[in-house]
C-alpha cells in the first residue's frame, strides 16, 4: 500500500474538522467551553495504544463500530474526574455519588460528541458512515476499552485518528480514538492518487528501525548516568507542522538541537525536563557543576556533548540500514518554553511543506519514583523521507546492525572515551 | 489521565482567557485575554482599537502569504490585514487601531534553520501595518528568548513574558 501525502493531509484535516465539530457539541450542552487540543494522526502499534491505556485511571466513555465510508472502531474517553463535571453540568449539579445516573450522562453526552467526530469526517470524505449502537466502556486497564486480538498485533502499524479536547479554564482531560480497519484505510488510498506518495511497509520497516535506535539511546543513557531507563513512547506522527508546540511539554525545557543533512534530512530536537537535565548533569559531570540558576556553564557542555553522542550514534543507525550518509551539525542548546524550542523548527520546514512526519520518542526512568524524562523528536524534510523510504530494503532491518557503537558510553560516566571527548571539547567531566 | 503534555493545557487559563494557537488568530470584543504561548522566532501581532474594546490577536510563523493563499493566520502580512477587517467588522475604528509585535527570536544558531526567520516575520508585519497607517504602539521581538504574550482587550494591556520569570508590559 502506498501512502498519498496529500490523502493523508486530508485524513488529518478530517480528524480535526470532526474534533471541532464535537467541540461545538459539547458547549451548548454542558456550557463547558470547550477547543479542540492536540490532533494527530498516528503510526503506532497495539502494543502503545494499550499501553496508553494502561494509566492506572479510571476511565468512562463509549466504544462502537463504524462501518459504510469508513469501518473501524472508535472510543471516546473521559477520565473520572472529567467525567463526573461533564455529568454534573446536565443532572443540575450532581456531586457524582449516583454512579448509575452519572454513566448515562456520560454516554449519551459521549454519543452526541462522537456524531459529531463521525459527521466531521463524512463531510471531509463525502460519504455516509454508519455508526452501531455504543458500548458503555470503563475501567483502568486498557482491556476494558480494547481488545488485544483487535488492534495491529505484532509488529503491524494501526493507523490512529486521535484528538483532544480541553475546557477552557478547567482541567478537563478527555481523549477520541478512532482506528480504521487496514481494508478501509487502503480503499481510502486507492481511491486518491497524487506525486508524492510512501510504501507504508516501507514505513513500518522504518519505524522498526527507529524503535531499535531509540532502545539504543535509552541503553546508553543508562550506562551514562547509572539510572535505568527504557523507552516509554514511540509513535510516528503524521500531524500539520503547526500543531507540533502544542505536543511539547509546557514548562522550560533544556534542549539540543541539530539539523542533519543526507537521505533523509531534517531536524532532531532532544528536550529534557530541568530535572532531567540536572539529573544528567550531576550523573556526568558531578553536583558541583550546577549552580543555584540550574545546569552552570560546565553543565550546559555536558547536556550538549551527551545529546551529541546520542544523536550520532541514532543517525549512523539509520544510515547504515539505508545504506546511505547523514551529517549533522554540532549541537546547538536552549534553555527556553518547550514551545519556543520546537518553534523555528516548524517555522524552518513549513518554508517547504505544510505536514510532517514526526518520530516522536520519550525515554524514562523505570523506577517512577525518579523524575527522569527525555523526548526525541526526529522530523525528517518530507521530500528526503520519500527517497529515504525509496532505498529501505524491509528484509534488512533485522539484520542490519543499527547500533552505532556509543563507544563513549560503554564503561559509564567514568568512560575513558567519555574524559577524551570532554577535553576536546574542553569540558571539565 | 495523561494524555499529551500539551502547552495549551498546562498553560494557565480562566474561562475569559483564549489560547491563540500557531498559525491562528482570534478577535475578541468581550474583554477576554487572548494568549499567545511559547513565541520563538513566530511573530504575535496584536491588533486594538481602545474605544470599541475591539482586539485582535495572530500566532504567525511565515512573513508573507503565498499567491495560492492559506491560513490567514499563518501569514504576519495576512493576519494584520485579515485582523483589520474583522476589527472593522465588529465595530472597531480603523484609523484608532493600534498594534504590537511580539516575538521574532532566534531560539537557536544553527546554520540552515530558518536563517533570520524571526527577523523577516518582524518586518514582513511591520511593513504591513506601515502600508495600512497603523501605529505600532510597542514591540518586544528579536533577541534570543522565546517569549509569551497576553493581551487583555478589556484594558489594552499587552504582558510580555519569558521563561526566566521576566515580564513587562509594553
Amino acid at each position: 500500500m502506498r501512502l498519498d501525502v496529500d490523502a493523508l493531509g486530508t485524513f488529518y484535516e478530517m480528524a480535526r474538522e470532526g474534533a471541532q465539530l464535537a467541540a461545538d457539541r459539547l458547549t451548548p450542552m454542558t456550557d463547558i467551553q470547550a477547543r479542540v487540543g492536540v490532533t494527530r494522526l498516528d503510526f503506532t502499534t497495539g502494543e502503545a495504544i494499550r499501553a496508553e491505556l494502561d494509566d492506572d485511571v479510571e476511565k468512562v466513555g463509549i466504544r462502537v463500530e463504524l462501518t459504510g465510508g469508513m469501518d473501524g472502531t472508535a472510543l471516546l474517553l473521559f477520565d473520572e474526574a472529567s467525567a463526573e463535571a461533564v455529568a454534573g453540568t446536565l443532572t443540575d449539579g450532581l456531586d457524582g455519588s449516583d454512579e448509575a445516573l452519572t454513566r448515562s450522562a456520560i454516554a449519551e453526552v459521549s454519543q452526541i460528541m462522537n456524531s459529531g467526530f463521525v459527521d466531521g469526517w463524512a463531510d471531509v470524505l463525502r460519504t455516509e458512515i454508519d455508526v452501531s449502537t455504543p458500548d458503555l466502556v470503563a475501567g483502568t486497564e486498557p482491556e476494558a476499552f480494547v481488545d488485544p486480538d483487535d488492534v495491529a498485533t505484532g509488529d503491524d502499524l494501526a493507523v490512529v485518528f486521535r484528538s483532544q479536547i480541553e475546557a477552557v479554564g478547567t482541567e478537563f482531560a478527555f481523549r477520541h480514538y478512532f482506528v480504521p480497519t487496514a481494508e478501509s484505510i487502503e480503499a481510502l488510498f486507492q481511491r486518491r492518487t497524487a506525486g508524492y506518495a510512501l510504501e507504508y511497509e516501507k514505513l513500518v520497516g522504518f519505524d522498526r528501525m527507529a524503535h531499535r535506535g531509540a532502545e539504543t539511546v535509552a541503553e546508553n543513557l543508562t550506562k551514562m548516568t547509572g539510572i535505568e531507563m527504557d523507552v516509554d513512547i514511540r509513535r510516528i506522527n503524521f500531524v500539520s507542522l503547526d500543531a507540533i508546540p502544542e505536543d511539547v511539554p509546557a514548562e522550560p525545557q533544556v534542549s539540543v538541537a541539530f539539523s542533519f543533512d543526507g537521505l533523509p534530512s531534517g531536524y532532531l530536537l532532544f528536550l529534557f525536563g530541568e530535572r532531567s537535565a540536572r539529573s544528567l548533569v550531576s550523573a556526568t559531570v558531578g553536583e558541583s557543576e550546577l549552580d543555584e540558576s540550574g545546569i552552570g556553564a560546565f553543565g550546559q557542555d555536558a547536556v550538549q556533548e551527551l545529546s551529541n553522542v546520542m544523536a550520532s550514534g541514532l543517525l549512523d543507525g539509520w544510515a547504515n540500514l539505508l545504506d546511505t550518509t547523514i551529517d549533522h551539525t554540532t549541537p546547538t542548546y536552549a534553555h527556553d518554553m518547550g514551545a519556543a524550542v520546537v518553534d523555528p523548527l516548524i517555522v524552518g520546514l513549513s518554508e517547504g511543506q505544510e505536514f510532517a512526519f514526526v518520530f516522536d520518542t520519550r525515554i524514562e526512568a523505570v523506577d517512577a519514583d525518579i523524575e527522569f524524562d527525555l523526548d526525541i523528536f526526529a522530523i525528517p524534510d518530507e521530500g528526503d523521507l520519500e527517497r529515504a523510504l525509496e532505498r529501505l530494503e524491509v528484509g534488512r532491518v533485522d539484520d542490519t546492525p543499527t547500533r552505532a557503537e556509543f563507544t563513549a558510553a560503554a564503561d559509564g560516566p567514568d568512560s575513558e572515551d567519555l574524559r577524551e571527548l570532554a577535553e576536546m571539547e574542553g569540558v571539565d567531566l | 489521565m495523561k494524555t499529551f503534555e500539551s502547552a495549551a493545557a498546562d498553560a494557565p487559563t480562566a474561562p475569559d482567557r483564549l489560547l491563540v494557537g500557531v498559525s491562528d488568530y482570534v478577535v475578541a470584543e468581550d474583554g477576554e485575554t487572548l494568549v499567545a504561548y511559547g513565541l520563538g522566532a513566530c511573530v504575535a501581532v496584536a491588533l486594538y482599537d481602545p474605544e470599541a474594546g475591539v482586539g485582535a490577536l495572530a500566532h504567525t510563523m511565515l512573513p508573507h502569504q503565498p499567491a495560492e493563499g492559506g491560513s490567514p493566520g499563518k501569514y504576519a502580512d495576512e493576519a494584520v490585514r485579515t485582523m483589520l477587517r474583522e476589527l472593522v467588522a465588529r465595530g472597531g475604528d480603523y484609523e484608532a487601531a493600534e498594534a504590537w509585535l511580539v516575538g521574532g527570536a532566534e531560539i537557536f544558531a544553527l546554520p540552515d534553520i530558518a536563517d533570520g526567520a524571526g527577523e523577516r516575520n518582524v518586518a514582513a508585519a511591520r511593513e504591513q501595518l506601515a502600508a495600512l497607517d497603523v501605529a505600532l504602539a510597542g514591540m518586544a521581538v528579536g533577541g534570543s528568548r522565546g517569549r509569551t504574550v497576553e493581551f487583555d482587550t478589556a484594558t489594552g494591556e499587552v504582558r510580555v513574558s519569558t521563561a526566566d520569570g521576566h515580564e513587562e508590559v509594553l
